[in-house]
């Protein structure tokens, strides 16, 4: 009784030790979140499966976004569309899915989620931006459009993540950089719709000011004046278009990428029943339970350690890496303007993994199942074998703890007027932790006539009481 | 066959499997083909526009007439199309069909458009630099449009559960230039009723 117990807690803790997809690229990680772009570069690309591996998606993924930051933007744009053509192309393989039956999903070429392959393109289309290749970026625009169509015709449900606002109004500001005021209003506008209509139920975000003044702008100067007056009206905004804005000079659309999006973890459910030990084991690392309760077998007479049954379904979920900034400002050349929060990356994931859980856990279940037919089927020939068995069933048991985890937690933007020649602003950070971790970055923009410029900026802290999950 | 929990199992996972892995196929079809997938405008709704204000737009006098008054062919520029649909919707599709027409008709002349007629002046500018005086194209030559064709794009939608209800209207007008008469207006709609 007591040498059995023992065993099933050293099962337990052995289980404990499974490493997630976030621990096991720990160092690319650190060096990541550390602003280390250089080092986390070539941590990345010493991968040697890379491009081959199971894992490219997140691979091409992750290195877009380091190379983005560190400004080789065709670079980037080469392993983005590299991510984009897997998203395409990619057909889950028969031999996996069945490999992952038997194992875990893990063993599985990662698809990547819904929201990570609009994202990709947001940073295509910025990385074009970046260099005033205005046409390319409008490419991106035209994919992101199909892809959106693809996400709504997916899921026939209002309650559920099938539009995104933030993809409608970087679609927007392109075509407006483009001086295409017709398309830019059109996706202005369905950014608007989404905001009301889903994004405030699911995710509490209102739209953007930036996003309605840019509304009335592009419906003015697309020569619909009824419509601007209309959302004059609904958002009580009285704007009016400057008289020489056709001619005057330059703006500039600033992004921050604040803080980090979540990370994958897993949560599980383990089970020790045996009818040597009189008791079941519950257990759940994620909520701190541990129970043990009688368990009485029947008129089963075995008291034998091969009686005992580990069973293990685990599951992913999502953790928070909470930001260190709550709120950013730029401001220079007598202009104060409030970063809006376009996009919350962050709840978005929790909602998409939330969607699905039922999905979920109907796999992890399945696979449980299976595992479980297997051992019991190898306990009619051999009990031990079976008990060895279901020990590696347990042990091998592992949720898909995988995503994009170079994304950031949240997106905010400006539009700023930039005068002709050199500008001068500053992007103002605010901490939540206290006045110590505010920050402020200084840009120098050069304006010139009719030209839109973009600037992108990334803050790559978390709060730093955040642990990464121990599992 | 006994249904035990194995064979329960395996049927489950062949047929999830087998939902999973749908095989990837290309088929080349004619262009003229009517396939409609999402119910969204396609080029199937770009074509029947083209073919529908082009029939109407040929055979109506306001050429004849312009011929008689001036001795002269109509010249054209097909101005804007806006979009006031909900859809990314190039009206360039069916806009290159009706010049085509207007063109091989023998009855229109067609001249650019504002933003390509900027890049015209450009190479003549580069022309006037580098070009031989003999083959340097001039300035003040180009030809004015008699009219302009506008054009706007709207569309309705009504939706109650899965069913859903379209109809894309697009006006197409044309103005004399000089005198701001509309000498030619037709309007093309499109009805899409989808059941999802």
């Amino acid at each position: 009784m007591i040498r059995s117990s023992i065993f099933a807690l050293l099962i337990l803790i052995g289980l404990s030790s499974c490493a997630t997809y976030y621990q096991t690229n720990q160092k690319f990680n650190s060096e990541f979140q550390q602003g280390k772009l250089e080092a986390a570069e070539k941590t990345l690309s010493s991968d040697k499966k890379g491009e081959e591996g199971r894992n490219r998606f997140l691979y091409l993924v992750n290195q877009g976004v380091v190379n983005s930051m560190m400004g080789n933007y065709e670079l980037s744009n080469n392993y983005l569309e590299k991510a984009y053509i897997f998203g395409e192309d990619h057909r889950k393989s028969v031999g996996e899915e069945a490999l992952a039956m038997v194992s875990n999903p893990m063993v599985t070429t990662y698809p990547g989620e819904d929201h990570e392959h609009l994202l990709i393109l947001y940073y295509k289309a910025l990385n074009y931006m970046m260099m005033g290749k205005t046409e390319q970026a409008l490419v991106e625009c035209r994919r992101l459009d199909i892809r959106q169509y693809a996400l709504s015709d997916k899921y026939k449900s209002e309650r559920k993540y099938r539009k995104d606002a933030f993809i409608h109004t970087l679609m927007g500001i392109c075509y407006d950089a483009d001086k295409d005021y017709n398309n830019a209003f059109i996706a202005y506008r369905n950014a608007y719709e989404i905001y009301k209509n889903d994004y405030k139920k699911l995710f509490n975000i209102d739209a953007p000011y930036q996003l309605k003044e840019d509304l009335i702008r592009t419906a003015l100067l697309s020569g619909f004046p009824d419509e601007a007056d209309q959302y004059r009206k609904a958002f009580n905004i009285d704007y009016r278009l400057p008289k020489d804005y056709r001619k005057r000079a330059g703006e500039l659309v600033f992004f921050w990428n604040n803080g980090l999006g979540p990370v994958k973890a897993e949560w599980s459910v383990n089970f020790t029943l045996g009818s040597n030990t009189g008791m079941v084991t519950f257990a759940n690392q994620d909520l701190g339970l541990n129970f043990a309760f009688p368990y009485s077998p029947g008129d089963n007479k075995n008291n034998d350690l091969t009686d005992l049954n580990f069973i293990r379904v685990a599951f992913p979920k999502y953790v928070e890496r909470p930001t260190v900034f709550s709120g950013g400002t730029l401001t220079g050349e007598g202009l104060n303007l409030k970063m809006n929060e376009v996009e919350d990356v962050n709840a978005i994931a929790f909602k998409t993994l939330q969607e699905r859980m039922l999905l979920e856990f109907s796999k992890s279940l399945m696979r449980v199942a299976l595992k479980k037919a297997a051992e019991y089927g190898m306990r009619e020939q051999n009990q031990n074998a079976g008990l060895a068995l279901g020990i590696l069933n347990a042990l091998t048991e592992k949720a898909d703890t995988r995503n994009w985890q170079t994304l950031p937690h949240t997106i905010y933007y400006t539009r700023a007027p930039l005068k002709s020649g050199e500008n001068n602003f500053d992007l103002q950070l605010k901490s939540k932790l206290g006045a110590q971790y505010n920050q402020t970055h200084h840009f120098k923009f050069t304006g010139n006539p009719g030209k839109t410029i973009f600037q992108s900026f990334s803050s790559l802290e978390i709060d730093p009481r955040w642990r990464q999950p121990g599992y | 066959m006994k249904l035990t929990l194995r064979n329960f199992l395996f049927a489950a996972i062949v047929a999830t499997l087998a939902w999973g892995c749908q095989p990837h196929t290309v088929t080349r079809v004619s262009p003229d083909q009517q396939i409609d997938l999402s119910g969204r405008w396609n080029d199937t709704d770009s074509r029947m526009v083209a073919q529908e204000m082009i029939s109407d737009v040929m055979t109506r006098p306001w050429a004849e007439e312009h011929l008689k008054a001036t001795g002269k062919k109509p010249v054209v520029i097909i101005g804007a199309v806006k979009n006031k649909t909900a859809e990314h919707i190039d009206p360039e599709v069916f806009i290159k069909d009706m010049e085509k027409e207007f063109i091989n008709s023998g009855r229109v002349r067609v001249v650019q458009d504002a933003s390509f007629r900027e890049k015209l002046r450009e190479e003549r500018a580069d022309q006037s630099d580098y070009a031989s005086k003999e083959t340097a194209k001039g300035w003040g030559k180009e030809l004015g449009a008699d009219y302009m064709m506008f054009g706007v794009m709207t569309a309705v939608t009504d939706q109650y559960g899965k069913k859903k209800l379209t109809n894309y209207k697009v006006n197409l007008e044309l103005v004399n230039l000089e005198t701001n008469e509309k000498v030619w207006l037709n309007d093309k709609e499109i009805k899409k009723y989808i059941n999802n």
